[in-house]
């Protein structure tokens, strides 16, 4: 899952861009309105986590200028305004969400996941393709009753295939919600991150769940054999 | 409940009953007087009539008149009566018509005869007048050795000069009622119509509450006695609306300055306890920059507050303006030199100020940080501080980038910054709203001007009552 974080606090930026990472997702930092809504509507973000009070654009502004551009990426406010009539106005100009600061880091992690959750259109924390079990609110993976043990860049990639399932997954799309700005786009990253997915998920059952579709990308389903 | 309108129809409907009603009587016995006039000048020319007619001879006294006579000048259904006597109550003439009582005998001069309301044989109301005359001698005849004295009485019935009375009073009072319907259907209606604009006005007042501020009443469509009404009013929502922002951007800016370093600090920590393994070095240093921060705006609203109640004490003593300023300058001479900042300092020698030096130096210091932090890279700074003969003055101007008028006049202000974003952490905005405070709280006068657009003027003035001296 990717999530844009537009917050003009260096120290927010780097405590709440922490605890982002840490949550295994992908990541981008912008520190004004201008940039930020920029990179909001240049990329496809799952999430925005937005500050209102921005240098250069403020955070309804951007929100407003977002919506009528016809972008629906789910919008978390994030701000120190707390009477009702800002929260109002906010959610009025699209915002899916409220929080106010100071939060506490488990809160604002909860959200922006129920808001991702939101993103795929599904509010259930167990994806079950067939004998995999993916429970994502302890980020674990079970195949054939199972734990498998994986990395958060292979967790995230098998939960957005999963959430996905039944669909091709090209490989831009892989990048542009695993993977934050540091990738390498010419990088074989991705093909790495596939492949050991693969394998650590073929342990318990050997059944492939994982497909190429070659020129288009990846698909996560059960085959006939 | 008591409205304009009521009252307005109430009196106006008295100031149209009363003139009505006075108007109405006076109509009435001016013209009843006037009638009654005519009638007795009509009875006062038939008894002279008779007078004419009555000769004396000797002891003998003759009248030819005859019930005729009365009747050639009364209509024929009203005949008029006469009866004439001697002093000594001989009845010398009378008309066949007269009451068999006769008439009474009341009388005046010839001159000022007497009328009289009486009550005629068939009834009907009559008046009539009396008179003491005495009659022509014949030219013949010798006159009387004592001249024969006559009293005479004519009456006329009354019934169409009543009737017209009537007729009158009845006019009279059904014009008046009939205007006064009138005046209580039409005026209600009228001021209705005329006083919807105070209607409209109280309307739209009624409407008005916070979230709509921003709405003003209408002045050109308005009746000229309402317009004041209506500019007064919109000057108040206007200085309300004013003061409703300036309450909404205090408490926002408020918000800002104490949740966002909470968050920051409370962010900080809960990264540290979750993810031990991966808390910086900075840390540490960012936690206890963040105290500070959050010290430094507690402290200065503290200040403003202790301020605002009084409760800050004023020691005055003597302060020589010169090592004041040198040592308020002292700690920004190297930023100064890293902005390449080029800064005069002038004092003029031996000025004092009686006042708490605490205080001024926290101004001073205020005002020479302002200038260091927004003075652009290379601009200019210029400290200065007179006492003259009749006022002290301590000013700093600096150069400065995108300033407005506008922004200046919101500098005293709680939390107000240029930069809305409120970005910086270093600021807070309360510097120059404590410059000002201490300034009232010291006596002195707080100015910040725009010399032109790239050169800010803060001044402090006090004056020279306030102990300020000059030595040399």
């Amino acid at each position: 899952m990717k999530v844009l974080l537009i917050e003009d606090s260096a120290r927010l930026q780097m405590s709440v861009g922490r605890a982002l990472r840490k949550a295994g997702y992908a990541l981008d930092v912008i520190g004004n309105g201008e940039d930020g809504l920029w990179q909001a509507e240049s990329n496809d973000y799952d999430v925005i986590v937005l500050d209102i009070m921005l240098p250069k654009l403020d955070g309804l502004s951007l929100l407003r200028q977002l919506r009528q551009k016809g972008k629906g990426t789910h919008v978390l406010l994030l701000t120190a305004r707390d009477t009702v009539e800002d929260r109002v106005q906010g959610l009025q100009l699209g915002a899916d969400d409220y929080l106010v600061k100071p939060f506490a880091l488990e809160e604002l992690l909860a959200r922006v996941e129920a808001l991702c959750r939101r993103a795929y259109g599904s509010k259930q924390t167990r994806l079950v393709i067939a004998d995999l079990e993916i429970d994502t609110v302890a980020k674990e993976v079970f195949r054939a009753g199972n734990l498998v043990r994986l990395k958060p860049r292979e967790y995230l990639l098998l939960e957005y295939l999963a959430r996905r399932s039944g669909q091709v997954v090209t490989r831009g799309e892989i990048e542009a919600h695993i993977y934050d700005d540091s990738v390498d786009p010419m990088s074989n990253v991705v093909e790495s991150a596939i492949c050991s997915l693969r394998k650590k998920i073929s342990a318990p059952n050997p059944a492939p769940l994982i497909h190429t579709r070659h020129g288009l990308g990846y698909i996560l389903k059960v085959e006939p054999e | 409940m008591r409205t304009i309108r009521r009252q307005l129809t109430w009196k106006l409907l008295l100031a149209f009953a009363l003139p009505l009603i006075f108007g109405g009587i006076a109509v009435f016995f001016s013209t009843r007087a006037a009638l009654l006039d005519e009638f007795d000048t009509a009875l006062r020319t038939r008894a002279l009539a008779i007078m004419t007619v009555t000769r004396q001879s000797g002891e003998r006294v003759d009248a030819e008149v005859t019930d005729s006579f009365m009747r050639e000048s009364d209509e024929e259904d009203t005949p008029g009566f006469f009866q004439m006597w001697r002093t000594d109550g001989t009845i010398l003439k009378r008309s066949a018509s007269a009451p068999a009582s006769g008439l009474p005998s009341r009388f005046g001069t010839l001159d000022r005869p007497k009328f009289w309301n009486l009550t005629l044989p068939s009834g009907s109301a009559g008046r009539a007048i009396g008179l003491k005359f005495t009659p022509q001698t014949a030219k013949e005849e010798h006159p009387p050795s004592v001249p024969n004295e006559v009293i005479l009485v004519v009456a006329s019935a009354r019934d169409e000069l009543n009737e017209t009375l009537t007729a009158l009073a009845f006019a009279l009072l059904g014009c008046g009622a009939g205007l006064l319907v009138v005046t209580f259907i039409v005026v209600p209606r009228l001021l209705r119509r005329e006083l919807a604009p105070l209607d409209a006005l109280a309307d739209r007042a009624t409407r008005i509450n916070a979230d709509s501020l921003a709405a003003r009443f209408p002045t050109s469509s308005l009746p000229g006695e309402l317009t004041p009404i209506s500019s007064r009013l919109n000057d108040l929502l206007a200085r309300l609306e004013q003061s409703f922002e300036r309450e909404r951007r205090f408490s926002a800016d408020l918000a800002h300055e104490l949740r966002t370093p909470i968050a920051e600090l409370r962010a900080l920590a809960e990264v540290a306890l979750k993810w031990p393994e991966a808390r910086e070095a900075t840390t540490d240093r960012e936690a206890l920059a963040i105290a500070v921060q959050m010290e430094g705006v507690v402290t200065r609203l503290l200040a403003l507050l202790r301020n605002e109640h009084a409760q800050l004490p004023v020691l005055t003593e003597h302060v020589h303006l010169a090592p004041l300023i040198e040592s308020v300058w002292r700690p920004f001479a190297e930023r100064a030199a890293d902005k390449q900042l080029k800064v005069t300092r002038t004092v003029r020698d031996g000025a004092e100020v009686e006042t708490d030096p605490v205080l001024l130096r926290s101004i001073l210091t205020n005002l020479v940080d302002n200038a260091m932090e927004y003075t652009p890279h290379g601009g200019t700074v210029r400290v200065e501080a007179k006492a003259g003969t009749t006022q002290f003055t301590m000013q700093v101007v600096n150069t400065c980038n995108d300033l407005t008028a506008e922004d200046v006049s919101h500098f005293s202000e709680r939390f107000w910054r240029k930069d809305s974003a409120r970005s910086d952490p270093k600021h807070s905005g309360l510097g120059l709203s404590l410059v000002k405070a201490f300034s009232e709280r010291l006596g002195l006068q707080f100015e910040a001007r725009l010399v032109d657009p790239s050169t800010l003027s803060i001044t402090v003035t006090g004056p020279k009552l306030d102990g300020v001296t000059e030595t040399n």
